[in-house]
């Protein structure tokens, strides 16, 4: 189990017999549960952890911190229950004080105040303003304490009291009754007052051992991780079906990583049995992809939307170049795209992130590089005109054109790389229908669609370009004629009755639609390019009015310099952060709606092998 | 007409107005759908405060309207010459188109920003419950955003397509 964990190669299933647990798996649970309570109690006590990489360890390494870590949790776990006790000990005492302090100049002793034969005593509190209207002739009245509502004492005969009680009743009175305590009021005060100074020392000595547990946080982050591993191991094994000396283990694994499950297996033990075979029709074996180091990051923007389907194909490979090239086209200048570029190698560099996280910084670093390129071309530098960068005549930059002034050349443009990007799709399809010997779909859903919207544009064009010839038109239009008499005859062919199936036909024509309002889709890149540019250039007309507001003399000049640093400076990481969380979710979804919506299989399920999955470290 | 055209510089009231509105409603929007989504964000983040990031990005999702109200109001400012030196001046037709020019985008980015707001909280509900989820939740709430990106696009065009000077 130890060495497939650390080849992290092989998904188990379930076998049907679960086996009865014997308890480990319960306290390895339990293992975590408690490092995990004492991480969260600790991380009061200690400071932040300081950014970073995560560090690296072997996995034997990271086990053998558990025992004492373990013993480490267990008594910050109990200093913490002695430090709520003795909290509550200080509250006790507290309310106690609170409640004697009117009394305190009472001078008989607690327990003497008892009644006799004919004297009864009534103690209470009353209202300062009811004092004059007590009348109570033949009683002896001790009144005491500094705020309004007085503590009173008050010595009757026994055959008053019943009266007196009544008529105190009336008033604001409230009987008081004297804890059980020895001494007077005042002494017991006293008492109190210096019990409370003990605890309040040993509450401040467990703070302080609580302090010192903290400084060993680190430690026992890294137990948290290598319970994790070990309770995951031992989960595995309760999925097992297996009798005293053997088990059988069943998973999935990657038909390329054959040989290096068969090796591991095989370091441990010779006494074995291998067996391989296809997943049967009714089963359904989690997808994984395999794609280059370029691509790679890109299949975090496909995971987003789902797993390809095990019978589908990833659609990654294909996504990437048009995600590269609209990323840049969106953010479209070049100074941002140096700051996304170079903030994110140097977060790769410095953070070495993993999983998710890893794949969007890669992503963005590339679509920095992205929008470098497409800068020069359609954009501008922070916001500024590229000739007043270079000092060039207006007109010479950008490259292509600038979209400020020209909206519709470049609207086009968008338009165009959209019917591109959507008929890439629709080839994709082709080839993956034609794969899979699927002939009738590939001609007749997707094909015929090819023909359909080239031929329009072919019989659109003389409209736009200069020279076309007209007889080039009536061929597109005939092409796109015969595009939509194949979809009206054929696209509802697995229906019998001839009147359903021209229905059926005219509905999925009717998806020409879709084709056009995909298009207008694109229309996002033109706006999010505009975007940018627009407002990185108010942000530096906005700076500059301020800065210019601020006169003419030396040391204005200076102050002026500073405030326009910091504020451009500010402004454009807002611009950039809000530009970049634009580009990145509409470049997205021009991916999964345009794109994938024409041949991508989702739904598929996401391999997890069995491996190592620590929260704060990284495990060799 | 005649007397409405007497009055000096009635077209940069216009103009003046068109800026306001593409700004300001849009950017009224956008801070009810900040808002909304922000109260949900609360809840998460009061159980799971590591969620923070996640739900951050939700909450901003409906914020770029006023960004975009901001800059065809911009746009409009300096066309109508209401920032730059030598003050400004546009004729009554220009003045009226810019105003008309600014309702797509202070309009929709209005109602827009509102009901993505929305999704955007539900978003973040769904967040609050499966965090490896979050990517879905931004998709759905851009879905929203498409039409405020849509309503920029004929805005700057019309503002674009009005001559002046």
């Amino acid at each position: 189990m130890h060495a497939l964990q650390r080849l992290a190669a092989i998904e188990l299933i379930s076998s049907a017999e679960a086996r009865p647990t014997d308890g480990t798996l319960e306290k390895l649970e339990e293992n975590v549960q408690h490092l995990h309570s004492s991480i969260a109690l600790l991380s009061c006590y200690s400071e932040k952890p300081r950014m970073g990489p995560k560090p690296e360890f072997e996995e034997g390494e990271l086990a053998g911190c558990l025992p004492t870590s373990l013993e480490l949790s267990e008594s910050a776990e109990r200093l913490e229950r002695e430090l709520a006790s003795a909290r509550a000990e200080i509250d006790k005492r507290c309310a106690l004080i609170e409640s004697l302090s009117p009394w305190e100049g009472l001078n008989s002793r607690i327990e003497q105040l008892q009644p006799t034969n004919n004297v009864r005593f009534i103690y209470g509190l009353l209202e300062q303003a009811d004092l004059d209207k007590l009348s109570f002739s033949d009683a002896a009245i001790e009144v005491f304490g500094e705020t309004h509502r007085k503590a009173m004492l008050i010595a009757c005969h026994a055959e008053d009291y019943e009266a007196y009680l009544r008529e105190l009743k009336g008033l604001s009175f409230s009987e008081y009754e004297f804890p059980k305590l020895i001494g007077t009021p005042l002494e017991n005060i006293k008492r109190l007052e210096s019990e409370i100074t003990d605890i309040k020392s040993s509450e401040k000595r467990i703070i302080s051992s609580l302090n010192d547990c903290a400084s060993e946080l680190t430690q026992l982050r890294h137990a948290f991780d290598a319970a994790i591993i070990a309770r995951d191991r031992e989960a595995a094994k309760a999925r097992l079906s297996a009798t005293s000396t053997s088990f059988i283990l069943e998973g999935w694994m990657r038909s390329d990583e054959k040989d290096k499950v068969f090796s591991a297996i095989s370091a441990i033990t010779d006494v074995f049995y291998f067996e391989e075979r296809d997943p049967l029709d009714d089963e359904e074996p989690p997808s994984v992809v395999k794609n280059n180091k370029l691509i790679k990051p890109f299949e975090t923007v496909t995971n987003l939307y789902s797993r390809p389907s095990p019978s589908g194909i990833d659609g990654t490979p294909y996504m990437t170049p048009f995600y590269f090239l609209f990323f840049g086209m969106m953010l479209s200048d070049t100074g941002y795209g140096l700051v996304l570029f170079l903030g994110c190698l140097l977060f790769l560099k410095f953070m070495k992130p993993s999983g998710m996280t890893e794949g969007i910084a890669k992503v963005l670093c590339l679509g920095g590089i992205s929008t470098i390129i497409c800068g020069f071309f359609i954009g501008t530098f922070f916001g500024m005109d590229w000739n007043d960068v270079f000092g060039t005549p207006a007109g010479t930059w950008p490259i292509l054109f600038d979209p400020m002034n020209q909206p519709m050349p470049m609207l086009y443009l968008c338009f165009g790389l959209g019917l591109f990007h959507m008929l890439s799709g629709v080839c994709i399809n082709i080839w993956r229908t034609l794969k899979s010997r699927d002939y009738a779909a590939a001609l007749f859903d997707n094909f015929s669609w090819l023909m359909i919207v080239l031929g329009l544009l072919v019989f659109g064009s003389p409209s736009l370009i200069e020279g076309v010839p007209p007889a080039l038109a009536k061929a597109g239009l005939a092409a796109a004629a015969l595009g939509g008499v194949l979809v009206l005859v054929f696209a509802g062919r697995d229906k019998k009755n001839i009147l359903k199936r021209a229905i059926s036909g005219a509905g999925k024509l009717y998806d020409i639609s879709g084709y056009l309002s995909d298009m207008l889709s694109y229309a996002r890149v033109f706006a999010l390019a505009l975007s940018t540019g627009v407002i990185a250039s108010v942000m530096n007309m906005l700076v500059g009015m301020i800065g210019a507001s601020l006169g003419g003399t030396v040391i204005g000049k200076i102050i002026g310099f500073i405030i326009m640093a910091a504020l451009l400076t500010f402004l454009h990481a807002f611009s950039i952060g809000i530009n970049v969380l634009g580009c990145f979710v509409h470049c997205a979804r021009l991916q999964y709606v345009e794109f994938y919506g024409r041949f991508y299989d989702a739904g598929g399920r996401q391999f997890i092998p069995l491996g190592y999955y620590p929260r704060f470290v990284k495990v060799k | 007409m005649e007397g409405i055209q007497a009055i000096p510089n009635i077209g940069v009231v216009f103009a003046t107005l068109g800026a306001a509105l593409a700004a300001g409603l849009a950017g009224a929007g956008s801070a009810m759908g900040v808002s909304i989504a922000g109260q949900a964000g609360g809840g998460v983040i009061s159980e799971e405060p590591e969620k923070f990031g996640m739900v951050l990005v939700l909450q901003l999702l409906p914020g770029t309207q006023g960004i975009y109200g901001l800059l065809i109001a911009f746009i409009i400012a300096v066309k109508a010459g209401l920032l730059g030196a030598g003050g400004p001046f546009v004729t009554l037709e220009q003045g009226l188109s810019l105003l008309y020019a600014a309702i797509p985008v202070g309009f929709t980015g209005f109602i827009s920003a509102i009901y993505q707001g929305k999704v955007a909280a539900s978003g973040i509900g769904l967040v609050g419950k499966r965090g490896e989820e979050a990517g879905k939740a931004i998709i759905l709430t851009v879905m929203v955003e498409t039409y405020a990106v849509l309503a920029l696009l004929i805005s700057f065009l019309l503002v674009n397509g009005v001559q002046v000077g």
